[in-house]
């Protein structure tokens, strides 16, 4: 699939991508190799997967991470109660242990998780391994022959190759350094937050029917709080939430009453909603006059001089 | 493909990998050409995306990466042959004496937000800290010349076993309550169906011998702030060989220095660790300038709040002089304690007989610590774990 296919295609449902991003898909796809994505929470990373699925018109297999999760819930676990029945069944037809053993260690006895299931699908599905991160470093080993070779080792079977090869994504929120083991057999990609430009276009796009002069608010103020040293910087993931509420309410612009009744959408800490307000006079620009002042197009020039913290980096 | 065109992308990883010290492998290498020859090389932005998504592995590379690639790729059409680029060779960067890699770094990345003004995390400090960390500096260059940062620091191999002994005795002392993991064990809660099945089979299927799985307790990870400013000069060899140790011992842990700026030093450590050569270079004004600790906390707590989990254990080594706003302090370290499993704070200055906690900065964090301790009684951290890990 080339280039602008998948930009268009991601677009149709509503993600908008830009040429950075449609090209990491692409190389993704084409060199049939992991795609390992990082980014601060809310931009986005996780609905990537979830459209590509989409785009591909093929299966989402999701697994989400978490502290204690081990092979047996991820790649697979073999079927107790069958093996004991059969246990059971063969206990006198004086066959040997080996014989039995090989009996209940078979494929159909096998319980596929999430990992296995992934790579023995007819069809290439989309794998997603969510917020890897906050799995244990233990199983970031597990991964490594998944990710390398499409492969996992069954010590009683062998191994299970890939029947078809499926397109990995990896997240991570960076609550810990991901090992280089694991980084080397992926490739990278950097979601930051969106520039006002881009995220005017994602409003747009996953609101359709919104005012161009709100949106156009939204984006800029965004931008700002972006900007400030929140205890839990709003991604477009709060910015559509706000956005659908503010639509919701049927305001068309962003004034300072509906910014006091509607940050709870954006702030979700205490603190930074009390930061927010000490920031009063360096926002007011931002917004609207409330009645039916009108705004020359355009919000003023910022003044927070640095700019965003769009490439959040490092 | 043109041979051009393929040496040139041999000689760009190379040169992230010997300037920037990426972590190129030759799989890396020839994805990029396999890459460059899917999408083609027409349009500049398309192959720098492609480059970047298959050279670089971590965050801190985007930005070094499109540096790199806007200086290696000057003007010239990327098929043809680059005359200087084409002719650094492995052997001819060996050679190099390390200054000229070090000149050879971008422009600092304070210099990079200013011009292109992006990015305030780069420093760490927002736009009016930075005025403010300015302002500090050029009066640290007026009333003390000799407390300009330097750039590298090297950690004493005298009592650096003693060092690791407190490292790994930390380590393995700590413990913050149960895992989630189930591991094998004699009177866990959970059954292991798995393990008493194949137990089973030599007694023809009745199990007979039980085994069981439990949570194992468990190890916290660490976060080490070290204070690396001049009013600390006499402690930090012994500050640094304790993030070394610690650092070196688990994967767990992260080591942060600070003066006017802030740095992850981890990685620099673990090499160290590796190389047996202690010494730490580039470190920039995060090492020897004037201390500001509310706000490199703070800075941390944005750049890196990820790492705030309540898993983690953080360990601060300070002596506690800021320079800076005190509230900003106050307000860093409550969000520290609020995300963490607990904070640990050594003091040099603790051990010395009559000190008490009288500066100000000091005195507005003690409050969010859980243990306060002199350097030469670290292994008081431990009881950290205490809290707990004797509960389970």
């Amino acid at each position: 699939m080339n280039l602008d296919r998948i930009a268009d295609r991601f677009a149709e449902r509503g993600y908008v991508a830009n040429e950075d991003f449609a090209t990491s898909f692409e190389l993704m796809l084409a060199l049939e190799k992991p795609l390992l994505i990082e980014g601060p929470a809310g931009v986005g990373k996780t609905e990537s997967a979830k459209v590509l699925a989409d785009v591909l018109e093929t299966k989402l297999i999701r697994l989400q991470c978490y502290e204690g999760l081990d092979a047996a819930s991820a790649l697979y676990e073999w079927n107790y109660p069958k093996q004991l029945l059969r246990i059971r069944l063969t206990e006198n037809d004086g066959s040997s242990t080996e014989v039995r053993e090989a009996q209940i260690f078979s494929e159909s006895f096998l319980l596929r998780r999430p990992l296995l299931e992934a790579i023995s699908q007819q069809r290439p599905p989309v794998l997603l391994i969510d917020e890897i991160d906050r799995a244990d470093e233990s199983f970031e080993a597990f991964l490594l022959e998944l990710l390398g070779e499409f492969q996992v080792t069954i010590p009683e079977i062998g191994t299970i190759r890939a029947t078809a090869r499926p397109a990995v994504i990896l997240t991570s929120n960076r609550s810990r350094d991901l090992s280089d083991a694991l980084r080397r057999r992926c490739l990278y990609m950097w979601i930051g937050y969106p520039s006002v430009e881009e995220e005017i276009a994602i409003l747009h796009s996953r609101l359709p029917g919104i005012n161009a002069r709100l949106a156009d608010q939204i984006a800029h103020f965004m931008e700002f709080l972006r900007a400030q040293p929140f205890q839990k910087v709003p991604g477009t993931a709060e910015s559509l939430d706000w956005a659908l509420a503010l639509v919701r309410l049927h305001r068309d612009e962003l004034d300072e009453r509906t910014l006091e009744q509607t940050a709870g959408c954006v702030l979700k800490v205490r603190e930074d909603w009390e930061l927010l307000r000490a920031m009063r006079g360096r926002y007011v620009g931002l917004l609207g006059a409330g009645d039916d002042s009108t705004i020359d197009d355009g919000p003023p020039e910022p003044d927070y001089g640095l700019g965003t913290v769009r490439a959040n980096i490092g | 493909m043109s041979e051009d065109l393929a040496s040139n992308v041999v000689a760009f990883a190379a040169a992230l990998r010997e300037r920037h010290e990426f972590g190129i492998v030759p799989g890396q290498t020839h994805d990029a050409l396999r890459a460059l020859e899917l999408l083609g090389i027409s349009e500049r932005s398309r192959v720098r995306a492609a480059l970047r998504t298959v050279l670089c592995n971590k965050p801190e590379e985007v930005a070094l990466f499109d540096d790199e690639f806007e200086t290696f790729f000057s003007n010239t059409p990327l098929g043809v042959v680059q005359p200087h680029h084409a002719r650094r060779t492995r052997a001819d960067a060996n050679d190099a004496p390390p200054e000229q890699s070090e000149a050879a770094e971008p422009r600092p990345p304070d210099a990079r937000s200013r011009d292109d003004g992006e990015a305030s995390s780069q420093t760490g400090f927002e736009p009016h800290e930075q005025s403010l960390a300015e302002a500090w500096m050029s009066m640290q260059a007026r009333y003390s010349p000799a407390a300009a940062p330097r750039d590298s620091a090297t950690i004493p191999e005298f009592g650096l076993d003693a060092a690791q002994a407190e490292a790994n005795r930390l380590v393995t002392r700590v413990r913050l309550g149960r895992s989630l993991r189930w591991t094998p064990q004699l009177r866990g809660r959970r059954f292991d169906l798995r393990r008493t099945l194949r137990a089973s089979l030599q007694t023809g299927g009745d199990a007979i011998v039980l085994h069981r799985l439990g949570h194992p307790l468990r190890n916290p990870r660490f976060v080490v702030l070290l204070d690396g400013s001049r009013s600390m000069e006499e402690y930090a060899g012994r500050m640094l060989q304790f993030g070394l140790a610690l650092c070196r011992r688990t994967r767990r842990a992260d080591a942060f220095l600070f003066s006017t700026k802030l740095r992850d030093v981890t990685r620099d450590l673990r090499e160290a660790a590796l190389r047996g050569s202690y010494k730490l270079t580039g470190l920039g004004e995060a090492w020897g300038g004037g201390t500001r600790i509310g706000a490199n906390l703070s800075a941390f707590v944005r750049r890196f709040g990820a790492r705030l989990t309540k898993q983690t254990f953080v360990i601060i080594f300070s002596d506690g002089l800021d320079v800076g706003d005190v509230t900003e302090l106050e307000r860093a370290m409550r969000e520290i304690g609020r995300r963490t499993a607990g904070i640990g704070w050594i003091n040099p200055h603790a051990g010395e007989p009559g000190y008490a906690p009288s500066v100000r900065g000091m005195q507005a964090a003690l409050r969010y610590v859980d243990v306060f301790t002199g350097i030469d009684d670290i292994g008081a951290l431990t009881v950290a774990g205490t809290r707990d890990g004797s509960a389970a």
